[in-house]
């Protein structure tokens, strides 16, 4: 079905190029992530995140409940969020490069 | 120890592979065993006809740090943001046409683009059903015939736009401000043809439903499904539209037929347009509810864990200015004193009432002009001079307010974890030379 739509794009792009693991940062876990987040999406959507590990853990609620991933059971969940939050921690510090002082 | 293991098992026996890694057999979607077959150079059963995440070359790595683009076929170069779902913005110094040429037109989508039309677009058919006395299946040429057609500039305008100004930043795409497009649009008023199919008084909200595919290849459910109350629906600048700028709708913003629901988060404005449920209760499709397009009620702590019940649907976009005369980063030669200048503003359900522009960090503010819209929900033309005292580094600070007196705030507002509401004032940096 998809093909169908993919002439429109290749038009653009003389070649179709496969993501690796290896678009991702090194780490433990790197591999495991991948195959569990791009079957739906590229890693542009994990690259551009940064975020506490507790935001990382909730994100995998909502993929599931929200986007049809399935649920991870607690071993490879941990492993992924593990290394989301190593690799994608918060960038942005605050205008005032202080630390928010209400802040978990 | 795991991902070998994980390995090992895909290549011997996927099935219990996905029971293992997530918990049920075959959980895992065509997708992704086509993703996992080509990473592993196995071959997996179930995989076929779903293709794996392809990414064209144009989408090679930039060179340096400078901002990925995106050349898609027809369009000027656009600053990707993501592939897969495909996402590209359109930078601010490509927006001065008053009216969006398809090629300087964003692209946003939330899933799998759905494939091309086969046969002719006047067949294609939407569903007009739920709480109306007579449902409706109007193809594409009733559309353009038994209603009149209507032809307006109208903005459109990503929910998520100016997202990247969140400090902490949030969840999903990055955009600056060049989420916007004012294009021209053709097709029936959606009230026309919601008083043709009989609106009910039990009608609370609509239910939009379009032909892309959730990203996940499920077939079950929508990639996104939004809507909107009923007094938005039957506003008159709302449109089942099938033309863009006097051309049928290119296939990537939405072909044959789409709604056009100006001024609130473009999500609304359903693509590939396949049904319109007239509800008996707010929406509840993907995309609706909990944090989705929605900001907090009372402000949360950046980066705290949110409350949904703390939580409205976000209606109308607020007000922002974009710069379109001189790109961020532009050199201007030795002797360069005075500048024309120009951009656009808009503010969603409001109109713009006032642009003002700093060349010193917003010490001092000049107020620029600022044009009439066209009509409802099309963008303002502002546009005016400013002077420098010297060569250089400046910013150029731009602010709009709208009609209620609101102008852009210093920094982007409200954090949500998904970063709805970001319109604070931009900047763009300009270079004199000695």
């Amino acid at each position: 079905m998809l093909a169908a739509a993919m002439p429109a794009l290749a038009q653009t792009a003389p070649a179709a190029q496969r993501e690796t693991p290896a678009a991702l940062p090194e780490g433990p876990g790197r591999d495991v992530t991948f195959y569990v987040c791009t079957p739906c999406h590229s890693t542009a959507v994990i690259r551009r995140g940064g975020f506490t590990r507790a935001q990382w853990d909730d994100l995998m609620d909502w993929m599931s409940e929200r986007q049809n991933m399935p649920v991870l059971n607690p071993e490879l969940r941990r492993t992924v969020v593990d290394y989301l939050a190593e690799a994608f921690p918060p960038r942005r510090t605050s205008p005032r490069g202080g630390r928010n002082p209400f802040a978990d | 120890m795991r991902e070998r293991s994980i390995q090992e098992l895909y290549c011997d026996d996927p099935e219990r592979a996905d029971a293992v890694a997530f918990g049920r057999r075959g959980a895992l979607k065509g997708a992704a065993l086509t993703t996992m077959a080509g990473a592993l150079g196995a071959t997996i059963p179930f995989a076929a006809n779903m293709p794996a995440g392809l990414l064209p070359a144009a989408f090679a790595q930039p060179s340096g740090s400078g901002p990925q683009m995106i050349t898609f076929e027809g369009k000027q170069p656009l600053l990707l943001l993501g592939d897969r779902p495909l996402v590209a913005e359109t930078p601010e110094h490509l927006l001065d046409d008053d009216v969006t040429p398809f090629e300087k037109f964003f692209i946003r989508n939330n899933g799998q683009i759905p494939p091309q039309i086969a046969g002719d677009r006047l067949a294609w058919r939407v569903q007009i059903d739920g709480e109306v006395n007579t449902p409706l299946t109007l193809t594409v040429g009733e559309l353009e015939s038994r209603f009149p057609q209507v032809t307006l500039r109208l903005q459109m305008e990503c929910g998520g736009n100016g997202r990247s100004f969140y400090v902490p930043e949030t969840r999903g795409n990055q955009w600056g401000n060049g989420a916007i497009s004012c294009g021209e649009w053709t097709g029936a008023r959606l009230r026309d043809v919601l008083n043709a199919a009989g609106v009910k008084p039990s009608a609370v909200y609509t239910g939009h439903y379009g032909a892309d595919p959730h990203l996940s290849g499920a077939t079950d459910r929508p990639s996104i499904s939004r809507g909107v109350p009923m007094v938005k629906a039957m506003e008159e600048h709302g449109l089942i539209a099938t033309r863009l700028n006097g051309q049928p709708i290119p296939h990537i913003h939405g072909a044959p037929v789409r709604l056009v629901l100006p001024g609130w988060p473009g999500s609304v404005s359903q693509k590939w347009l396949t049904r319109i449920w007239v509800r008996d209760r707010v929406h509840d499709g993907q995309g609706m509810g909990g944090t989705s397009y929605s900001v907090p009620i009372a402000p949360m702590v950046p980066g705290g864990r949110p409350d949904n019940a703390n939580f409205r649907t976000m209606e109308s976009m607020p007000v922002r200015a974009v710069l379109t005369s001189h790109a961020h980063g532009t050199r201007l030669p030795a002797g360069t004193r005075r500048l024309d200048i120009r951009g656009q503003a808009w503010a969603g359900e409001l109109s713009v009432r006032a642009v003002d522009v700093s060349i010193d960090y917003g010490a001092s503010w000049q107020a620029m002009e600022v044009l009439p819209p066209p009509n409802r929900y099309a963008w303002q033309r502002w546009r005016g001079g400013v002077t420098f005292p010297s060569a250089g580094y400046f910013e150029i600070w731009y602010r709009a307010t709208d009609s209620q007196g609101k102008m852009q705030p210093h920094v982007a507002p409200n954090w949500n974890p998904q970063g709805y509401g970001g319109n604070p004032v931009s900047r763009a940096s300009v270079l004199i030379e000695a």
